[in-house]
Protein backbone atom coordinates (compact mmCIF):
# COMPACT_ATOMS: atom_id res chain seq x y z
CA UNK A 1 0.00 0.00 0.00
CA UNK A 2 2.92 2.21 1.32
CA UNK A 3 4.86 1.38 -2.15
CA UNK A 4 1.20 2.36 -4.20
CA UNK A 5 0.39 5.22 -2.93
CA UNK A 6 4.22 6.90 -3.25
CA UNK A 7 3.93 5.39 -7.09
CA UNK A 8 0.80 7.33 -7.28
CA UNK A 9 1.95 10.39 -5.98
CA UNK A 10 5.26 10.21 -8.28
CA UNK A 11 3.25 10.02 -10.74
CA UNK A 12 1.09 12.73 -9.88
CA UNK A 13 3.70 15.75 -9.70
CA UNK A 14 4.06 17.20 -13.30
CA UNK A 15 8.04 17.30 -13.13
CA UNK A 16 8.13 13.38 -12.55
CA UNK A 17 5.23 12.78 -14.97
CA UNK A 18 6.67 14.80 -17.90
CA UNK A 19 10.40 12.67 -17.89
CA UNK A 20 9.02 9.31 -17.25
CA UNK A 21 6.76 9.91 -20.11
CA UNK A 22 9.18 11.42 -22.22
CA UNK A 23 10.75 7.86 -21.57
CA UNK A 24 8.24 5.70 -21.85
CA UNK A 25 7.02 7.18 -25.18
CA UNK A 26 9.41 4.80 -27.30
CA UNK A 27 8.34 1.91 -25.79
CA UNK A 28 4.67 2.23 -26.45
CA UNK A 29 5.45 4.06 -30.26
CA UNK A 30 7.53 1.26 -31.51
CA UNK A 31 5.79 -1.84 -30.70
CA UNK A 32 2.28 -0.13 -31.61
CA UNK A 33 3.76 0.90 -35.03
CA UNK A 34 4.84 -3.08 -35.90
CA UNK A 35 1.74 -4.17 -34.65
CA UNK A 36 -0.11 -1.91 -36.33
CA UNK A 37 1.74 -2.79 -39.47
CA UNK A 38 1.78 -6.33 -39.08
CA UNK A 39 -1.58 -6.81 -38.44
CA UNK A 40 -3.39 -4.62 -40.97
CA UNK A 41 -0.77 -6.74 -43.63
CA UNK A 42 -2.18 -10.04 -41.70
CA UNK A 43 -5.74 -8.92 -41.78
CA UNK A 44 -6.16 -7.41 -45.12
CA UNK A 45 -3.54 -9.73 -47.11
CA UNK A 46 -3.20 -13.16 -45.59
CA UNK A 47 -6.25 -13.71 -43.55
CA UNK A 48 -9.06 -15.55 -46.03
CA UNK A 49 -12.17 -14.17 -46.88
CA UNK A 50 -14.81 -14.64 -45.09
CA UNK A 51 -17.09 -17.34 -46.50
CA UNK A 52 -20.76 -15.44 -46.00
CA UNK A 53 -19.23 -11.87 -46.08
CA UNK A 54 -16.39 -12.71 -48.98
CA UNK A 55 -13.38 -9.70 -48.24
CA UNK A 56 -16.22 -7.33 -46.92
CA UNK A 57 -15.29 -8.58 -43.27
CA UNK A 58 -11.87 -7.00 -43.49
CA UNK A 59 -13.49 -3.83 -42.19
CA UNK A 60 -13.45 -5.67 -39.10
CA UNK A 61 -10.26 -4.89 -38.36
CA UNK A 62 -10.71 -1.64 -38.47
CA UNK A 63 -13.83 -1.37 -36.70
CA UNK A 64 -13.43 -3.41 -33.86
CA UNK A 65 -10.57 -2.05 -32.21
CA UNK A 66 -12.17 1.53 -33.18
CA UNK A 67 -15.10 0.83 -31.05
CA UNK A 68 -13.09 -0.85 -28.48
CA UNK A 69 -10.85 1.95 -28.14
CA UNK A 70 -13.86 4.47 -27.97
CA UNK A 71 -15.68 2.92 -25.02
CA UNK A 72 -12.08 2.02 -23.25
CA UNK A 73 -10.99 5.78 -23.51
CA UNK A 74 -14.42 6.89 -21.99
CA UNK A 75 -13.89 4.33 -19.03
CA UNK A 76 -10.61 5.11 -18.51
CA UNK A 77 -11.83 9.16 -18.49
CA UNK A 78 -13.98 8.65 -15.76
CA UNK A 79 -10.91 6.72 -13.60
CA UNK A 80 -9.26 9.84 -14.17
CA UNK A 81 -12.12 11.96 -13.64
CA UNK A 82 -12.56 10.30 -9.82
CA UNK A 83 -8.87 10.71 -9.55
CA UNK A 84 -8.90 14.37 -10.61
CA UNK A 85 -12.35 15.16 -8.23
CA UNK A 86 -11.19 13.33 -5.40
CA UNK A 87 -6.89 13.66 -4.95
CA UNK A 88 -7.23 16.67 -7.16
CA UNK A 89 -4.12 15.26 -9.52
CA UNK A 90 -3.48 17.91 -11.69
CA UNK A 91 -2.50 14.93 -13.96
CA UNK A 92 -5.53 13.37 -14.35
CA UNK A 93 -7.00 16.77 -15.10
CA UNK A 94 -4.76 17.14 -17.92
CA UNK A 95 -5.40 13.31 -18.90
CA UNK A 96 -9.23 14.00 -18.89
CA UNK A 97 -9.33 16.91 -21.79
CA UNK A 98 -6.20 15.13 -24.28
CA UNK A 99 -8.30 11.51 -24.02
CA UNK A 100 -11.65 13.33 -25.02
CA UNK A 101 -10.33 14.26 -28.38
CA UNK A 102 -8.83 10.81 -29.43
CA UNK A 103 -11.73 9.14 -27.86
CA UNK A 104 -14.32 11.13 -30.06
CA UNK A 105 -12.17 10.54 -33.23
CA UNK A 106 -12.29 6.61 -32.40
CA UNK A 107 -16.11 6.28 -32.00
CA UNK A 108 -16.75 8.78 -35.13
CA UNK A 109 -14.07 6.01 -36.74
CA UNK A 110 -16.00 3.15 -35.37
CA UNK A 111 -19.60 4.21 -36.46
CA UNK A 112 -17.92 5.26 -39.94
CA UNK A 113 -16.79 2.19 -40.55
CA UNK A 114 -20.05 0.68 -39.15
CA UNK A 115 -22.11 2.02 -41.63
CA UNK A 116 -19.49 1.25 -44.65
CA UNK A 117 -19.74 -2.25 -43.01
CA UNK A 118 -23.44 -2.07 -42.66
CA UNK A 119 -24.21 -1.31 -46.48
CA UNK A 120 -23.18 -4.17 -48.37
CA UNK A 121 -24.21 -6.32 -45.64
CA UNK A 122 -27.34 -5.34 -45.06
CA UNK A 123 -28.11 -3.22 -47.54
CA UNK A 124 -28.70 -0.09 -45.72
CA UNK A 125 -26.16 2.43 -44.41
CA UNK A 126 -27.95 2.65 -40.96
CA UNK A 127 -29.70 0.45 -39.16
CA UNK A 128 -30.77 1.23 -35.74
CA UNK A 129 -29.21 -1.45 -34.26
CA UNK A 130 -28.51 -1.29 -30.24
CA UNK A 131 -24.81 -1.58 -30.57
CA UNK A 132 -24.66 1.12 -33.54
CA UNK A 133 -27.01 3.52 -31.19
CA UNK A 134 -25.35 3.00 -28.40
CA UNK A 135 -21.97 3.99 -29.98
CA UNK A 136 -23.87 6.93 -31.43
CA UNK A 137 -24.98 8.28 -28.28
CA UNK A 138 -21.60 7.35 -27.05
CA UNK A 139 -19.90 10.23 -29.71
CA UNK A 140 -22.75 12.58 -27.95
CA UNK A 141 -21.31 12.05 -24.55
CA UNK A 142 -17.95 12.75 -26.33
CA UNK A 143 -19.34 16.12 -28.04
CA UNK A 144 -20.82 17.13 -24.89
CA UNK A 145 -16.99 16.92 -23.06
CA UNK A 146 -15.42 18.36 -25.18
CA UNK A 147 -17.53 21.46 -25.93
CA UNK A 148 -18.18 21.58 -22.08
CA UNK A 149 -14.49 21.63 -22.02
CA UNK A 150 -14.29 24.58 -24.77
CA UNK A 151 -17.01 26.40 -23.00
CA UNK A 152 -15.31 27.14 -20.06
CA UNK A 153 -12.18 29.34 -19.68
CA UNK A 154 -10.59 28.01 -16.83
CA UNK A 155 -8.43 25.08 -17.19
CA UNK A 156 -8.85 23.30 -13.95
CA UNK A 157 -12.55 24.45 -13.51
CA UNK A 158 -13.01 22.74 -16.94
CA UNK A 159 -11.36 19.56 -16.59
CA UNK A 160 -12.93 19.34 -12.79
CA UNK A 161 -16.37 19.81 -15.01
CA UNK A 162 -15.80 16.98 -17.48
CA UNK A 163 -14.70 15.06 -14.84
CA UNK A 164 -17.75 14.95 -13.19
CA UNK A 165 -19.87 14.77 -17.16
CA UNK A 166 -17.44 11.57 -17.32
CA UNK A 167 -18.40 10.12 -14.09
CA UNK A 168 -22.18 10.54 -14.72
CA UNK A 169 -21.62 9.56 -18.82
CA UNK A 170 -20.08 6.22 -17.61
CA UNK A 171 -22.89 5.42 -15.44
CA UNK A 172 -25.46 5.97 -17.90
CA UNK A 173 -23.51 4.30 -20.63
CA UNK A 174 -24.43 0.45 -19.72
CA UNK A 175 -27.91 1.50 -19.13
CA UNK A 176 -28.01 3.20 -22.71
CA UNK A 177 -26.69 0.16 -24.06
CA UNK A 178 -29.06 -2.01 -21.83
CA UNK A 179 -32.05 0.26 -22.84
CA UNK A 180 -31.38 0.42 -26.89
CA UNK A 181 -31.00 -3.29 -26.86
CA UNK A 182 -34.19 -3.75 -24.93
CA UNK A 183 -36.08 -1.10 -27.26
CA UNK A 184 -34.47 -2.73 -30.29
CA UNK A 185 -35.94 -6.68 -29.17
CA UNK A 186 -39.18 -4.98 -28.71
CA UNK A 187 -39.12 -3.28 -31.85
CA UNK A 188 -37.27 -5.03 -34.52
CA UNK A 189 -37.58 -8.53 -33.17
CA UNK A 190 -34.21 -10.94 -34.30
CA UNK A 191 -34.66 -9.73 -38.24
CA UNK A 192 -32.26 -7.50 -38.70
CA UNK A 193 -29.90 -8.93 -36.24
CA UNK A 194 -26.02 -9.02 -36.41
CA UNK A 195 -24.75 -12.06 -38.69
CA UNK A 196 -24.13 -14.71 -35.96
CA UNK A 197 -20.05 -15.10 -36.09
CA UNK A 198 -18.98 -19.00 -36.21
CA UNK A 199 -15.67 -19.40 -34.50
CA UNK A 200 -13.26 -17.27 -36.24
CA UNK A 201 -9.85 -19.07 -37.62
CA UNK A 202 -6.61 -17.88 -35.63
CA UNK A 203 -5.55 -16.86 -39.17
CA UNK A 204 -8.34 -14.46 -39.14
CA UNK A 205 -8.86 -13.28 -35.13
CA UNK A 206 -4.80 -12.91 -34.49
CA UNK A 207 -4.30 -10.30 -36.57
CA UNK A 208 -7.49 -8.70 -35.13
CA UNK A 209 -5.73 -8.86 -31.66
CA UNK A 210 -2.62 -7.27 -32.80
CA UNK A 211 -4.49 -3.95 -34.20
CA UNK A 212 -6.91 -4.07 -31.08
CA UNK A 213 -3.49 -4.13 -29.36
CA UNK A 214 -1.64 -2.21 -31.65
CA UNK A 215 -4.41 0.79 -31.32
CA UNK A 216 -4.27 0.48 -27.71
CA UNK A 217 -0.43 1.05 -27.37
CA UNK A 218 -0.70 3.98 -30.24
CA UNK A 219 -3.33 5.46 -28.24
CA UNK A 220 -1.05 5.15 -24.85
CA UNK A 221 2.00 6.62 -26.75
CA UNK A 222 -0.60 9.75 -28.31
CA UNK A 223 -1.70 10.50 -25.02
CA UNK A 224 1.12 10.68 -22.91
CA UNK A 225 2.73 12.62 -26.06
CA UNK A 226 0.02 15.06 -25.70
CA UNK A 227 -0.28 15.08 -21.73
CA UNK A 228 3.54 16.58 -22.27
CA UNK A 229 2.41 19.63 -24.26
CA UNK A 230 -0.45 20.47 -22.20
CA UNK A 231 1.51 19.70 -18.88
CA UNK A 232 4.32 22.22 -20.24
CA UNK A 233 1.67 24.60 -21.04
CA UNK A 234 -0.30 24.57 -17.76
CA UNK A 235 2.89 24.64 -15.83
CA UNK A 236 4.89 27.64 -18.13
CA UNK A 237 5.64 29.34 -14.72
CA UNK A 238 7.38 26.80 -13.31
CA UNK A 239 10.79 26.47 -12.62
CA UNK A 240 11.12 22.90 -13.88
CA UNK A 241 8.65 23.71 -17.15
CA UNK A 242 11.23 26.59 -18.13
CA UNK A 243 14.18 24.65 -17.67
CA UNK A 244 12.95 21.36 -19.76
CA UNK A 245 12.13 24.17 -22.72
CA UNK A 246 15.51 25.54 -22.18
CA UNK A 247 17.36 22.29 -22.29
CA UNK A 248 16.73 21.83 -25.78
CA UNK A 249 17.25 25.23 -27.53
CA UNK B 1 -2.17 -6.37 -56.93
CA UNK B 2 -5.20 -5.23 -58.27
CA UNK B 3 -6.96 -8.60 -57.38
CA UNK B 4 -6.09 -7.57 -53.99
CA UNK B 5 -7.15 -3.89 -54.63
CA UNK B 6 -10.77 -5.03 -55.79
CA UNK B 7 -11.14 -6.60 -52.72
CA UNK B 8 -13.45 -8.99 -54.18
CA UNK B 9 -15.59 -6.86 -55.09
CA UNK B 10 -15.79 -5.43 -51.66
CA UNK B 11 -13.30 -2.12 -52.43
CA UNK B 12 -15.82 0.66 -52.24
CA UNK B 13 -16.51 -0.51 -48.34
CA UNK B 14 -12.92 -2.04 -46.81
CA UNK B 15 -10.63 1.06 -47.97
CA UNK B 16 -12.04 3.75 -47.12
CA UNK B 17 -12.63 2.45 -43.59
CA UNK B 18 -9.04 1.45 -43.34
CA UNK B 19 -8.21 4.94 -44.51
CA UNK B 20 -10.43 6.54 -41.82
CA UNK B 21 -8.78 4.49 -39.33
CA UNK B 22 -5.46 5.24 -40.78
CA UNK B 23 -6.15 8.60 -41.35
CA UNK B 24 -7.00 9.25 -37.51
CA UNK B 25 -3.92 7.49 -36.25
CA UNK B 26 -1.74 10.09 -38.49
CA UNK B 27 -3.45 13.03 -37.36
CA UNK B 28 -3.29 11.87 -33.62
CA UNK B 29 0.15 11.06 -34.19
CA UNK B 30 1.02 15.09 -35.83
CA UNK B 31 -1.17 16.36 -33.75
CA UNK B 32 0.63 14.78 -30.67
CA UNK B 33 3.62 15.80 -31.66
CA UNK B 34 3.03 19.53 -32.76
CA UNK B 35 1.17 20.06 -29.72
CA UNK B 36 4.36 19.25 -27.44
CA UNK B 37 6.29 21.57 -30.33
CA UNK B 38 3.91 24.36 -29.90
CA UNK B 39 4.21 24.21 -26.10
CA UNK B 40 8.13 24.28 -25.96
CA UNK B 41 8.42 27.66 -28.67
CA UNK B 42 5.86 29.25 -26.34
CA UNK B 43 7.57 28.75 -23.40
CA UNK B 44 11.30 29.41 -25.08
CA UNK B 45 9.87 32.84 -26.98
CA UNK B 46 8.26 33.91 -23.07
CA UNK B 47 12.24 32.62 -21.69
CA UNK B 48 13.50 34.68 -24.37
CA UNK B 49 11.61 37.50 -23.77
CA UNK B 50 12.31 37.53 -19.85
CA UNK B 51 16.03 37.32 -20.54
CA UNK C 1 -35.53 24.98 10.79
CA UNK C 2 -35.59 22.67 7.65
CA UNK C 3 -39.09 23.44 7.19
CA UNK C 4 -38.29 26.98 6.69
CA UNK C 5 -35.87 26.11 4.29
CA UNK C 6 -38.30 24.23 2.46
CA UNK C 7 -40.82 27.30 2.70
CA UNK C 8 -38.37 29.67 1.64
CA UNK C 9 -38.06 27.50 -1.99
CA UNK C 10 -41.55 27.11 -2.32
CA UNK C 11 -42.04 30.58 -1.69
CA UNK C 12 -39.28 31.85 -4.44
CA UNK C 13 -41.00 29.33 -6.83
CA UNK C 14 -44.37 30.78 -6.26
CA UNK C 15 -42.91 34.37 -6.89
CA UNK C 16 -42.10 33.25 -10.30
CA UNK C 17 -44.68 30.78 -10.80
CA UNK C 18 -45.41 32.10 -14.36
CA UNK C 19 -42.06 31.49 -15.50
CA UNK C 20 -41.95 28.41 -13.74
CA UNK C 21 -44.72 26.97 -15.73
CA UNK C 22 -43.60 27.76 -18.60
CA UNK C 23 -42.35 24.25 -19.33
CA UNK C 24 -45.98 23.45 -19.29
CA UNK C 25 -46.44 25.67 -22.34
CA UNK C 26 -43.38 24.08 -24.28
CA UNK C 27 -44.59 20.89 -23.44
CA UNK C 28 -48.23 21.76 -24.95
CA UNK C 29 -46.78 23.65 -28.21
CA UNK C 30 -44.69 20.90 -29.02
CA UNK C 31 -47.38 18.73 -28.76
CA UNK C 32 -49.30 20.34 -30.91
CA UNK C 33 -46.48 20.70 -33.29
CA UNK C 34 -46.89 17.27 -34.62
CA UNK C 35 -50.25 16.38 -35.49
CA UNK C 36 -49.61 19.79 -37.73
CA UNK C 37 -46.55 18.44 -39.78
CA UNK C 38 -48.29 14.82 -40.40
CA UNK C 39 -51.76 13.74 -41.22
CA UNK C 40 -54.01 14.09 -38.55
CA UNK C 41 -55.34 10.34 -39.24
CA UNK C 42 -55.95 9.23 -35.33
CA UNK C 43 -54.39 5.52 -35.87
CA UNK C 44 -51.40 7.26 -37.62
CA UNK C 45 -51.50 10.27 -34.60
CA UNK C 46 -51.33 7.29 -32.18
CA UNK C 47 -48.10 5.28 -33.38
CA UNK C 48 -45.99 7.95 -32.74
CA UNK C 49 -47.94 9.47 -29.63
CA UNK C 50 -45.72 7.79 -27.46
CA UNK C 51 -42.63 9.47 -28.84
CA UNK C 52 -44.41 12.71 -29.55
CA UNK C 53 -45.15 12.58 -25.41
CA UNK C 54 -41.73 11.89 -24.23
CA UNK C 55 -40.00 13.66 -26.42
CA UNK C 56 -42.09 17.08 -25.51
CA UNK C 57 -41.43 16.39 -22.26
CA UNK C 58 -37.69 15.91 -22.50
CA UNK C 59 -37.58 19.48 -24.40
CA UNK C 60 -39.80 21.15 -21.98
CA UNK C 61 -37.57 19.85 -19.08
CA UNK C 62 -34.33 20.73 -21.00
CA UNK C 63 -35.28 24.47 -21.28
CA UNK C 64 -36.44 24.67 -17.54
CA UNK C 65 -33.26 23.66 -16.82
CA UNK C 66 -31.48 27.26 -17.02
CA UNK C 67 -33.72 28.60 -14.50
CA UNK C 68 -32.08 26.54 -12.08
CA UNK C 69 -29.74 28.00 -10.61
CA UNK C 70 -29.49 31.45 -12.39
CA UNK C 71 -31.19 33.46 -9.55
CA UNK C 72 -28.84 31.42 -6.98
CA UNK C 73 -26.06 32.30 -8.30
CA UNK C 74 -26.78 36.05 -9.09
CA UNK C 75 -27.97 36.42 -5.50
CA UNK C 76 -25.45 34.48 -3.80
CA UNK C 77 -27.44 31.70 -2.41
CA UNK C 78 -24.72 29.24 -2.79
CA UNK C 79 -22.53 30.93 -0.83
CA UNK C 80 -24.98 31.11 1.85
CA UNK C 81 -25.41 27.48 1.17
CA UNK C 82 -21.81 26.34 1.32
CA UNK C 83 -21.39 28.16 4.62
CA UNK C 84 -25.06 27.27 6.08
CA UNK C 85 -25.55 24.07 8.53
CA UNK C 86 -27.60 22.27 6.23
CA UNK C 87 -25.47 20.07 3.77
CA UNK C 88 -25.48 21.13 -0.16
CA UNK C 89 -27.07 18.01 -1.19
CA UNK C 90 -29.91 18.18 0.98
CA UNK C 91 -30.58 21.66 0.13
CA UNK C 92 -30.54 20.55 -4.00
CA UNK C 93 -32.57 17.93 -3.43
CA UNK C 94 -35.56 20.55 -1.84
CA UNK C 95 -34.64 22.87 -4.67
CA UNK C 96 -35.11 19.90 -7.14
CA UNK C 97 -38.23 18.55 -5.84
CA UNK C 98 -39.95 21.97 -5.85
CA UNK C 99 -38.47 22.60 -9.33
CA UNK C 100 -40.10 19.00 -10.23
CA UNK C 101 -43.52 20.47 -8.77
CA UNK C 102 -43.95 23.33 -11.20
CA UNK C 103 -41.76 21.81 -14.42
CA UNK C 104 -42.55 18.28 -14.05
CA UNK C 105 -45.72 17.44 -12.13
CA UNK C 106 -48.31 19.87 -14.53
CA UNK C 107 -46.80 17.82 -17.83
CA UNK C 108 -47.83 14.58 -16.66
CA UNK C 109 -51.24 15.49 -15.90
CA UNK C 110 -51.18 17.28 -18.94
CA UNK C 111 -49.89 14.24 -20.51
CA UNK C 112 -53.03 12.60 -19.99
CA UNK C 113 -55.14 14.94 -22.06
CA UNK C 114 -52.43 14.91 -24.42
CA UNK C 115 -52.75 11.30 -24.85
CA UNK C 116 -56.47 11.33 -25.49
CA UNK C 117 -56.42 13.88 -28.25
CA UNK C 118 -53.45 11.73 -29.36
CA UNK C 119 -55.70 9.03 -30.16
CA UNK C 120 -54.13 6.94 -27.15
CA UNK C 121 -56.56 4.39 -25.21
CA UNK C 122 -58.17 5.33 -21.85
CA UNK C 123 -55.68 3.08 -20.52
CA UNK C 124 -52.35 3.72 -22.72
CA UNK C 125 -53.37 7.59 -21.77
CA UNK C 126 -53.30 6.11 -17.76
CA UNK C 127 -49.93 4.68 -18.26
CA UNK C 128 -48.78 7.42 -20.14
CA UNK C 129 -48.88 10.15 -16.94
CA UNK C 130 -47.46 7.15 -14.86
CA UNK C 131 -44.58 7.02 -17.02
CA UNK C 132 -44.27 10.49 -16.79
CA UNK C 133 -44.65 10.82 -12.83
CA UNK C 134 -41.86 7.98 -12.84
CA UNK C 135 -39.57 9.68 -15.46
CA UNK C 136 -39.55 13.49 -14.65
CA UNK C 137 -37.87 13.24 -11.46
CA UNK C 138 -35.56 11.20 -13.34
CA UNK C 139 -35.02 14.04 -16.17
CA UNK C 140 -34.79 16.92 -13.89
CA UNK C 141 -32.23 14.82 -11.83
CA UNK C 142 -30.27 14.40 -14.12
CA UNK C 143 -30.72 17.97 -16.06
CA UNK C 144 -30.06 19.26 -12.35
CA UNK C 145 -25.98 18.31 -12.76
CA UNK C 146 -25.78 19.60 -16.17
CA UNK C 147 -27.23 22.78 -15.84
CA UNK C 148 -24.89 22.73 -12.40
CA UNK C 149 -21.94 22.27 -15.20
CA UNK C 150 -23.07 25.31 -17.09
CA UNK C 151 -23.98 27.41 -14.35
CA UNK C 152 -21.59 30.07 -14.46
CA UNK C 153 -21.87 30.13 -18.24
CA UNK C 154 -23.85 33.01 -20.45
CA UNK C 155 -25.80 31.25 -23.15
CA UNK C 156 -25.38 27.85 -20.84
CA UNK C 157 -29.12 26.63 -22.14
CA UNK C 158 -27.89 25.30 -25.44
CA UNK C 159 -24.66 23.77 -23.82
CA UNK C 160 -26.45 21.53 -21.00
CA UNK C 161 -29.57 20.54 -23.68
CA UNK C 162 -26.50 18.89 -25.33
CA UNK C 163 -24.68 17.91 -22.25
CA UNK C 164 -28.30 16.25 -20.86
CA UNK C 165 -30.12 14.80 -24.03
CA UNK C 166 -27.79 11.96 -24.05
CA UNK C 167 -28.20 10.89 -21.08
CA UNK C 168 -32.02 10.78 -20.94
CA UNK C 169 -32.21 8.04 -23.83
CA UNK C 170 -32.73 5.24 -21.35
CA UNK C 171 -36.00 7.49 -19.69
CA UNK C 172 -36.78 8.16 -23.15
CA UNK C 173 -36.40 4.60 -24.63
CA UNK C 174 -38.20 2.51 -21.10
CA UNK C 175 -41.00 5.86 -20.94
CA UNK C 176 -42.17 5.44 -24.47
CA UNK C 177 -42.41 1.63 -24.33
CA UNK C 178 -44.81 1.71 -21.85
CA UNK C 179 -46.78 3.48 -23.58
CA UNK C 180 -46.60 1.74 -26.77
CA UNK C 181 -47.16 -1.69 -25.17
CA UNK C 182 -50.19 -0.24 -23.12
CA UNK C 183 -51.78 0.64 -26.27
CA UNK C 184 -51.34 -2.57 -27.86
CA UNK C 185 -53.18 -3.65 -24.86
CA UNK C 186 -50.14 -5.47 -23.45
CA UNK C 187 -48.74 -5.07 -19.83
CA UNK C 188 -46.52 -2.28 -19.00
CA UNK C 189 -45.10 -3.36 -15.71
CA UNK C 190 -42.04 -3.76 -17.13
CA UNK C 191 -40.37 -0.45 -18.65
CA UNK C 192 -42.38 1.15 -15.58
CA UNK C 193 -40.35 -1.09 -13.14
CA UNK C 194 -37.56 0.09 -15.04
CA UNK C 195 -37.92 3.60 -14.53
CA UNK C 196 -38.72 3.39 -11.36
CA UNK C 197 -35.00 1.71 -10.70
CA UNK C 198 -33.53 4.79 -12.91
CA UNK C 199 -35.82 6.85 -10.58
CA UNK C 200 -34.48 5.22 -7.40
CA UNK C 201 -31.02 5.72 -8.38
CA UNK C 202 -31.54 9.84 -9.51
CA UNK C 203 -32.56 10.35 -6.23
CA UNK C 204 -29.83 8.67 -4.52
CA UNK C 205 -26.96 10.40 -7.26
CA UNK C 206 -27.93 13.67 -8.39
CA UNK C 207 -28.38 15.97 -5.67
CA UNK C 208 -24.92 14.77 -4.75
CA UNK C 209 -23.22 15.17 -8.20
CA UNK C 210 -24.97 18.67 -8.65
CA UNK C 211 -23.44 19.37 -5.36
CA UNK C 212 -19.77 18.44 -6.37
CA UNK C 213 -20.80 20.04 -9.79
CA UNK C 214 -21.74 23.40 -8.35
CA UNK C 215 -18.97 23.51 -6.51
CA UNK C 216 -16.69 22.87 -8.71
CA UNK C 217 -17.80 25.51 -11.10
CA UNK C 218 -17.84 27.74 -8.55
CA UNK C 219 -13.91 27.81 -6.99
Amino acid sequence: MNALTRTFHRWGSPPTFYRFAGRALPWLGWPALLLLLHGLYAGLVQAPADYQQGDGFRIIYVHVPAAWLSLFIYTSMAVAGVIALVWRMKVAEVYLRDAALAGAGFTAVALASGMLWGQPMWGTWWVWDARLTSELILLFLYLGVLALDQALPEPRQAARACAILAIVGVINVPIVHYSVEWWNTLHQGSSLSRFEKPAMPASMYVPLLEVALGTMLFYGWFVLARMRGSILLRERRQSWARAVAMEGA
Amino acid sequence: MSEFLAMGGYARYVWPSIGLFVGLLLWMALSARSHHRRALTRLRSVERGAA
Amino acid sequence: MLRAVIARELQAYWLSRYEALQSLAVFAVVVVLFPLGLDPEPTQLALIAPAVLWGSALLACVFGLETLFRQELRDGWLDQALTGRWPLPLLLAIKLAVHWLYSGAPICLAAGAAGLALGLSDAAAQVAMLSLLLGTPTLVGLGSVAAALTANLTGGAMLSALLVLPLYVPVLVFGASAITLAQAGQGAQAPLYLLGCLLLMTLMLAPLASAVALRAVSE
